[in-house]
């Protein structure tokens, strides 16, 4: 098994363990509001930098849905 | 102009402000209302702010790169105005968006942090009650926050990634830093704690935790080679069935968390009272026996000397409690020192031989209630973990009996490590329920000596009185907890708080003129409260905590440890003719055996490799095997 595999299936493990369902409310939430960005006004830099802002929101919410590696 | 149009204008300019910066107050009306539903401190949204620093960095490097100039980025607001005029709603907002979130952030942080400070110093608010209920109300709102937080499985490790030590979730803190999570330095583990909570406040659940962090926090160390492989020593000092279960409980938990093997003193397993030092075995032999003062002091003096001259017999200590309570016998001493110089002993035997008898019943009396769990070959090196169960309960005098002994071999084992030997054992003893053992038990003094012994110790009880008998033990318990006391709910933590000190508030007095109108004048004062609401300890509730240390406390939601399978199988049980011991480690099993070969896997307990077939072999020696008819 290729190190990548290994990883995919490490994060998937972690998904699966802990809030999948509000993981991928927060991932539309993220795409929504970049979509509507891009929809109002095209590519223009506001709408780029909302897509920046959804995915850093997305980025550093998202790990407390993950969980991690150890046990609690 | 008078004050009141003065004012009127403030108002009238402020809100034409708000007005013209809509998006940025709605950003921040929108951050304060989530601060105050979440209970959040004004930092969160100021570190929110930081985090739209990126958004903001692309769109003013987008808005150079493609226009050559940042001026289409300034002339933002009103090209978002024209969009909303022309009913171009998401446009509009779509172009306000990337300065004003983060400056309705901001504004909101410092907005909100306002409300703080005036509803602290008890000046806000329209009613005269209004500080006290918004506090009661954010206190809410942060218990809330804080168990959504440690909900989700996996979020709250035992251990970071940098190897501190994690709690739970932060609901409040006062002089510590506001985090989401309650991480303390490792350190903190292997220094000496304090414990106390009532029963049913989440008391064990927390203690289960911390003994999890210093089996997974020593072996992190001993794997780095800074020191040797930890030990945790818990003495359960209630006894029963209920001890039982926890201590079923705290064997999955500490297995799960590398503990190769976990006794259950002295259901499961035994100590050897004999292994003491001949000198120390006499201090703690008469010490296990309620002895009184004043004229009983004689009796005290004459049973040690007996005990001494059994122990110190030239034909060498006892090693079992028939053997000691053998030598017990004017005839057996006298015969034992009849033989060489030993004039002076010979007459003590001879002045002590009316004692004699009497300290040999008192002796047998003992041991028959201490039971055969200090009578047997184990000692603290056979296991990682120990769980000593004593009936606190239902037999006090026994379990101090019992607690004293325990605790003399640990002091014994751990003093007994090779002298200059680079990776000593990390040791911490847990005492739990204290106030069961605490007449006959001075733990402060161990406290003390613990510390060149690199032993750390833990008490819990469940009230500040069942700390000791005596209020200067008590606080001599807790001022030399240096590991922080973890205060759950009870009745009277008032000493506790007091020893984590004061702050500064503001008090502030407001003249009311009518209903719900206040005059614009007042005083306000400087005074010292304490660091620790007394009165929110009291009110928590189970699972919550206030963790002192250094003059701040900590309010913290803790997460519960869910004990996983067994990773290697539980210690044997007892064999005929001899106490059983836990199932030996790779080291009890000795330096010349290999931990994978069959002889380390039997002496582990763990189920061997088939057998390889040497039927070949046994017919070449022996012959072939005669055929049975079938």
């Amino acid at each position: 098994m290729t190190p990548f595999v290994l990883r995919l299936k490490l994060l998937t493990g972690w998904i699966g363990r802990a809030r999948p369902f509000r993981l991928v409310v927060r991932l539309i939430t993220a795409a929504t509001a970049s979509g509507l960005a891009v929809a109002g006004i095209g590519w223009q830099p506001a709408s780029l930098a909302i897509c920046t802002g959804a995915l850093t929101w997305f980025a550093l919410t998202a790990a407390r849905d993950l969980g991690s590696g150890r046990r609690d | 102009m008078t004050s009141r149009a003065t004012r009127l204008l403030r108002v009238i300019a402020a809100a034409l402000i708000a007005l013209a910066l809509a998006p940025v107050t709605l950003v921040a009306a929108i951050s304060v209302t989530a601060a105050w539903r979440n209970g959040w401190p004004p930092a969160r949204l100021y570190r929110a702010a930081a985090w739209c620093l990126p958004m903001l960095a692309v769109w003013l490097a987008a808005t150079a790169v493609s226009r050559h100039s940042l001026g289409p980025a300034v002339a933002a607001p009103h090209l978002a105005w024209v969009d909303l005029r022309r009913h171009r709603y998401l446009a509009g907002a779509t172009l306000l968006a990337p300065p004003a979130v983060p400056a309705g952030l901001l504004a909101g942080g410092w907005a909100w942090s306002l409300r703080l400070a005036s509803m602290a110093a008890l000046a806000g608010g329209r009613s005269p009650a209004a500080a006290a209920r918004f506090d009661q109300r954010q206190w809410r709102h942060q218990v809330r926050a804080a168990q959504a937080r440690i909900a989700a499985p996996g979020t709250v490790p035992v251990l970071t990634a940098t190897g501190d030590f994690v709690a739970g979730a932060v609901i409040r803190t006062v002089g510590h830093p506001a985090r989401p999570l309650a991480q303390l330095p490792a350190s903190r583990l292997r220094a000496h704690q304090l414990v106390i909570g009532g029963t049913g406040t989440g008391k064990s659940t927390l203690l289960l935790r911390l003994w999890a962090a210093f089996i997974q926090s020593g072996l992190q160390r001993q794997a780095a080679g800074i020191a040797g492989p930890p030990l945790v020593v818990i003495l359960d000092c209630k006894g029963g069935a209920d001890a039982r279960r926890i201590a079923e409980r705290a064997g999955g938990i500490l297995r799960a968390s590398g503990a190769r093997n976990v006794a259950v003193w002295p259901d499961e397993t035994v100590l050897s009272l004999w292994a003491l030092p001949a000198r120390q075995l006499v201090s703690t032999l008469v010490d296990l026996i309620e002895h009184g003062s004043g004229g009983a002091a004689y009796y005290t003096d004459v049973m040690e000397a007996v005990v001494a001259l059994a122990i110190e017999a030239p034909a060498g200590p006892p090693a079992s409690t028939a053997d000691f309570l053998a030598r017990l016998d004017i005839g057996w001493l006298m015969l034992a020192y009849s033989a060489g110089d030993y004039d002076e002993q010979l007459a003590l035997v001879r002045s002590a031989a009316r004692q004699v008898p009497d300290i040999a019943l008192r002796f047998r009396t003992l041991f028959r209630r201490l039971g055969p769990g200090l009578d047997g070959p184990g000692s603290f090196a056979d296991a990682d973990a120990w769980y000593c169960i004593l009936e606190g309960t239902s037999e006090i005098a026994v379990a101090e009996a019992q607690a004293r002994a325990l605790v003399d071999l640990l002091a014994s084992y751990v003093a007994g490590a090779p002298a200059g030997s680079s990776d000593p054992r990390q040791v911490l003893l847990a005492v739990d329920e204290f106030s069961a053992v605490s007449r006959r038990l001075p733990i402060w003094q161990l406290y003390e000596r613990a510390r060149s012994l690199g032993l750390a110790v833990q008490v819990s009880a469940q009230s500040w009185h069942g700390l000791a008998v005596r209020q200067d033990d008590r606080y001599r318990l807790a001022a030399t907890a240096e590991g922080g006391i973890w205060l759950m709910r009870t009745p009277h933590p008032d000493p506790v708080v007091a020893l984590a000190g004061h702050r500064a508030s503001t008090d502030s007095s407001r003249q009311l003129v009518g209903w719900l109108r206040w005059r614009r004048h007042g005083t306000s004062r400087l005074l010292q409260i304490p660091v620790a609401n007394p009165d929110l300890i009291r009110g928590l509730d189970v699972g919550q905590c206030a963790y002192i240390y250094r003059g701040g406390v900590s309010f913290i939601q803790v997460k519960q440890l869910v004990a996983g399978p067994a990773a290697l199988p539980r210690s044997t049980a007892r064999s005929a003719g001899s106490a059983a011991r836990p199932a030996p480690d790779d080291r009890a099993a000795g330096p010349d055996v290999d931990p994978a070969s069959p002889d380390a896997q039997l002496l582990r307990g763990q189920p061997q490799a088939p057998l390889g077939d040497i039927s070949a072999l046994l017919d070449q020696a022996f012959g072939p095997a005669p055929r049975r008819a079938l």
